[in-house]
């Protein structure tokens, strides 16, 4: 292309579309900080610190408003801004440039590595703020990393693991990836915990037992009364399981529920002499008759 | 006793007598305590029970099968507590002052304190006291497993909305007026995600529909 033809087609409509793109992305720039900072400065007037306390679930209202202004911004950028242009514009010239200056940024922009992990990023984004697959606060596991969801950014998801390892996994690369989510944007999530017992305890310890998980479950604060909770047994070769199904009222204090439970469960076995299973129980019949036939020494 | 299985209860924001609740606390297992206390007690006045005591025992053991259950006394407290938590999100949300200088102070004074991520037991304690009722520091030890001297330095800490009783003062109760209930739930529903509030209003809903 020669140099006039490029001045020519560097008209008014595609200088519109330009100054338009650029202003759009200011002012909306402009306007969330704008916003951040006055919450800031109401908040700090009525003697509150930076810290938020609100329900995730509420905080997730103002980010899905946020990722769908961005895909409206977008979707004006790309689709309606040049159409509307070549549309307005009656000169055949005038038109075509424009038309041809935005599908030029857009190839230019899409053949670089950052722009494809920017526009798959922001498309995960829109996707996410609409069919919701998780959310920031959700227990996830993405790409066999697992943790709390800090961020929905374009180009990273940031995740806080147990370890408080912060993992930033490419946003663009979840298209590709299955995505596990705890909670699912609600606040409870389920535990399963199991209880080994050793093969041969009786039926009344065992119902001692399951007594002892259900009170253990009832007694932590961490545990959601609103939703079900249940007990199941199962005889495996070498020791009886109990798995227990509750809800822990904030996904984020499983391990303090699950340390509640144990710990109580623990405890019970221990002033019961409660049999747990051990690998003990694994050995052949035999060897342990004659380890109890010789006081508990092995021969 | 009104009729086959059925037992009156009112429900109540506080708590009647100190220790009354002490066979309804929330680690007791057993189911049949609370049914004989129940029974025992309705000699033709319904049995006041806590609002959130009562809450608790409809999910966990499924109470309200055999009660049944006035929850008049608690509407327009439970109305009023739900907008004074709408008062609180506003203001962390927004910054916005909930035109309530009780509910403010209380707020502010009890959120440096329970609110902190390291406020694990002072949250436990808010929840154990919320759903057991009147406790001594050595029944709040042995609930949540820890020592009595913590049970004790916390207790003190929450003073904002925890107080001693008049007749025993190693007996500590929740403060049951609306504002601290509010700024109690609040917290409880933030850090460990409990919302007993809503089993209260589906429950009282229910009650209304049936009468």
């Amino acid at each position: 292309m020669d140099l006039p033809d490029l001045k020519q087609l560097l008209s008014l409509p595609v200088g519109l579309y330009i100054g338009g793109v650029v202003l759009g992305l200011v002012v909306l720039a402009w306007w969330r900080s704008f916003q951040h900072q006055r919450l800031l400065k109401r908040r700090g007037k009525a003697g509150l610190d930076d810290q938020m306390l609100v329900d995730h679930s509420l905080k997730l209202e103002t980010l899905r408003r946020q990722a769908i202004v961005e895909s409206v911004v977008l979707f004006v950028a790309v689709v309606v801004l040049p159409i509307g242009l070549a549309n307005w514009y009656t000169n055949e010239a005038d038109a075509l440039g424009a038309t041809f200056i935005a599908l030029l940024i857009w190839i230019l922009v899409s053949a670089t590595d950052v722009a494809k992990a920017f526009l798959g990023g922001a498309a995960f984004r829109v996707f996410a703020s609409i069919r919701r697959p998780f959310q920031i606060g959700d227990r996830v596991t993405l790409s066999g990393y697992s943790g709390k969801v800090e961020e929905i950014g374009p180009f990273f998801v940031r995740l806080n693991t147990l370890d408080d390892d912060l993992v930033s996994i490419p946003t663009a690369s979840l298209w590709n990836t299955p995505l596990v989510s705890a909670n699912a944007g609600s606040k409870a999530s389920l535990c399963v915990m199991t209880f080994h017992l050793a093969p041969f305890v009786t039926a009344k310890a065992r119902k001692a037992a399951e007594d002892a998980i259900w009170s253990a479950i009832q007694r932590s604060v961490y545990w959601d009364f609103e939703k079900p909770m249940q007990i199941y047994l199962q005889q495996n070769k070498d020791e009886i399981v109990l798995t227990a199904r509750a809800y822990v009222a904030s996904t984020y204090n499983e391990a303090l529920f699950k340390s509640d439970v144990y710990r109580a469960f623990l405890d019970f076995t221990d002033q019961n002499a409660l049999p747990l299973a051990s690998m003990e129980w694994r050995r052949p019949v035999e060897e342990i008759v004659a380890k109890r036939a010789n006081g508990g020494h092995s021969s | 006793m009104t009729d086959a299985g059925h037992y009156d209860v009112s429900l109540v924001m506080g708590w009647s007598a100190p220790g009354s609740g002490k066979e309804l606390r929330r680690n007791t297992a057993g189911f049949s305590a609370i049914k004989e206390r129940v029974a025992k007690s309705n000699d033709g006045n319904p049995l006041e029970i806590n609002a959130f005591l009562y809450a608790f025992l409809v999910s966990a053991k499924n109470l309200d099968l055999f009660l049944r259950v006035n929850s008049e006394s608690i509407k327009e407290d439970l109305k009023q507590i739900r907008e004074k938590m709408a008062a609180l999100e506003c203001l962390e949300r927004e910054g916005s002052n909930p035109n309530n200088d009780l509910l403010l102070s209380t707020y502010k004074s009890i959120r440096p304190v329970a609110a902190r991520p390291s406020a694990r037991d002072e949250q436990r304690t808010l929840a154990m006291l919320l759903f057991s009722g009147p406790s001594t520091a050595e029944q709040i030890k042995e609930d949540l497993d820890i020592d009595k001297n913590l049970a004790e330095r916390i207790l003190r800490a929450l003073s904002v909305l925890v107080v001693q009783t008049e007749e025993d003062p190693n007996i500590f109760v929740l403060r049951s007026d609306t504002n601290s209930l509010a700024v109690t739930l609040y917290l409880l529903q933030y850090t460990l995600g409990i919302d007993p509030l809503r089993v209260l209003q589906s429950q009282t809903t229910f009650s209304t529909t049936e009468e």
